[in-house]
């Protein structure tokens, strides 16, 4: 019975390969939390916080584009988190989570018209200006928390107060791993219809796509927004998991060009790249800084060679071989 | 009338690309353009189709004035064209690139909902290039960059004719093509695209060519507009013969 259901949903499209493999991933991370020591999901779940900015990342390099600076939305949904939590007195996770996507729709939808007349570098360090800016205001002024930010203490979750609870725990856990995989959901799903493809069309040939009838700008504007809006989700959700945060470890440059370090590493190629990425940079880092504290910038850079070198495509290249 | 140009004028510096050009296009026109390299040709095509904008002039689309339009709302009222070098996904499969042309002129750029290179769309893509004698099945599985210079340029074409346009200009459609293979391309770009009554401007060096399939000549030299008339009287015109066949 339930075999014959599966194929006619394949029949008519309503699952297919990369879905099944997605719902493996969900439920995979999701058995892990009975299955792994703490230290480890913490790691996951820090990488799948960073890994929904690479995700958005991922967006912008399917049009050819780079962001030096989205360390800003990773900031500004953290901040949104952080805020609303010690000025609102909100402490319901999922309100939370909606002033943190907030945020990011509302700031990246304004810049928008601004950074979408840009392309390659100059789009890169723009971002990366408009993050430093960010970074100067937040720390000149004390009412932001300047360099020492906030912290967030128990939160509930649907009215349920979790107290006297560690950050980590099977809520916080589930609740990073599902919308995580939601999130892959939702852009998987666009990057196989023709607003994806047409960022494709994009990166190719511009002049084309131009004479094709695309508004480029518009369809950048709009990419622009989706992987800001990403980039904040996975600030808040890093702020409820850690409850703390500072300018320094997220509008500061050095945190944007982890963020791109990973983005190049994993590659553009499907949704499961920028997290296996990510997954892989954390556990690396925390290997290294554990075992080789002074070293461990130098192992992360052979990693980057030895991926430049075997895996250009990136990461997710090791699981999506060319169909061709 | 379906396109009229007036008193078009494009300097570059000291060069002037366009020199007071007036010019008109009745439907189903089949139009052959010569000139010299440098003569202002491709700067005609790129003013008419909004990628340059004109010092001074009007031009004047099924009565309307559409000097000010950008290349998308050109392509929109139906105005398409090819280039001299391919403006292709150089990336992409050769059905891909069928397909999101596909995609984009049937207005679903922000569709979400369905999946883009689905059967069905491949299938509609196989279909569109047979129709056009292209070499489905040695290049089908190709990326475009591994297509030889031929087939890049056909493709170019046939990305330009998909949308249904009324009128399309072809910017030497078969420059970097041997010759036996261009009478061959012509003729079944030509045939196709006089299916659908479209009106056709083609830039083209090789006379023998322009005499074949054009019903009319428009001659360019130095950014002006010589000679304007049937093949056998253009290609008799003394500054014709002398700046543009005997230059070649
Ligand atoms: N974008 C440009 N900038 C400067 N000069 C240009 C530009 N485009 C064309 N020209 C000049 O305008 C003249 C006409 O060029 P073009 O229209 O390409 O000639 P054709 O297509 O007939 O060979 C040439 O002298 C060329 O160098
Ligand atoms: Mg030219």
């Amino acid at each position: 019975m339930a075999v014959k259901k599966l194929e006619r949903y394949k029949m008519r499209g309503l699952i297919n390969k990369d879905k099944l493999l997605l719902i493996a991933f969900l439920f995979t991370f999701i058995s892990f939390w009975f299955l792994l020591p703490d230290y480890a999901i913490n790691t996951i779940s820090l990488s799948f916080c960073n890994g929904l900015v690479i995700l958005g990342l991922l967006l912008l390099m399917r049009a050819g584009l780079i962001s030096f600076g989205h360390g800003m939305y990773y900031c500004l949904g953290g901040y949104a988190v952080a805020m609303t939590y010690n000025f609102l007195q909100i402490k319901e996770v999922f309100v939370l989570i909606a002033f943190s996507v907030l945020a990011g729709f509302i700031v990246s939808f304004f810049l928008g018209f601004f950074v979408r007349r840009f392309r390659g570098i100059f789009f890169a360090m723009l971002n990366l200006a408009l993050s430093m800016i960010l970074f100067g205001i937040i720390v000149k002024s004390i009412s932001l928390g300047s360099t020492d930010g906030f912290g967030i203490k128990e939160l509930t979750y649907f009215n349920h107060a979790i107290e006297d609870e560690k950050r980590l725990n099977i809520f916080s856990y589930l609740l990073i791993v599902i919308l995580t995989s939601l999130m892959m959901m939702i852009v998987m799903t666009f990057l196989k219809s023709p607003s994806g493809k047409i960022l494709e069309a994009i990166r190719e040939n511009e002049i084309r796509s131009s004479y094709l009838g695309i508004s480029i700008n518009k369809q950048i504007h709009k990419i622009y927004i989706f992987s800001s809006t990403l980039a904040a989700l996975g600030g808040g959700l890093m702020v409820i998991l850690i409850g703390h945060i500072t300018p320094e470890d997220t509008a500061y440059w050095t945190r944007s060009g982890e963020f791109v370090f990973v983005a190049i590493l994993s590659g553009s190629l499907n949704v499961f790249a920028p997290l296996i990425g990510s997954l892989f940079f954390e556990f690396i880092r925390s290997y290294a800084l554990f075992y080789f504290p002074n070293t461990w910038q130098m192992i992360i850079g052979v990693v980057l060679i030895l991926g430049i070198l075997y895996l250009p495509e990136g990461i997710g290249s090791i699981f999506n071989k060319r169909k061709k | 009338m379906l396109l009229e140009v007036k008193n078009l004028n494009k300097k570059f510096g000291s060069v002037s690309a366009a020199n007071n050009i007036n010019f008109k296009m009745n439907e189903n026109e089949i139009i052959g353009v010569i000139g010299a390299n440098g003569a202002g040709k491709t700067t005609f095509c790129n003013i008419i189709t909004g990628y340059l904008k004109p010092d001074s002039g009007v031009i004047l689309y099924e009565g309307k004035n559409i000097t000010k339009f950008n290349v998308q709302e050109i392509k929109n009222i139906g105005i398409h064209r090819s280039f001299q070098i391919p403006q292709v996904f150089e990336n992409l499969g050769v059905l891909e690139n069928i397909i999101i042309t596909e995609l984009v002129a049937k207005n679903k750029q922000n569709a979400l909902f369905e999946d883009a290179y689905s059967k069905k769309n491949y299938q509609n893509a196989i279909k569109l290039l047979e129709k056009f004698s292209f070499d489905v099945d040695k290049f089908k599985d190709k990326t475009v960059k591994e297509l030889p210079q031929g087939a890049r340029k056909v493709l170019d074409i046939l990305i330009a004719i998909i949308g249904k346009p009324k009128v399309i200009l072809l910017d030497e459609p078969t420059s970097g093509i041997s010759t036996d293979e261009k009478n061959v391309i012509m003729k079944n770009i030509l045939r196709a695209i006089k299916e659908f009554n479209i009106s056709v401007l083609f830039i083209e060096h090789d006379m023998e060519i322009v005499e074949k399939f054009s019903e009319r000549v428009v001659a360019f030299y130095n950014g002006e507009i010589i000679a304007d008339d049937k093949p056998s009287k253009v290609f008799n015109q003394n500054n014709v013969k002398k700046f543009i066949i005997g230059g070649l």
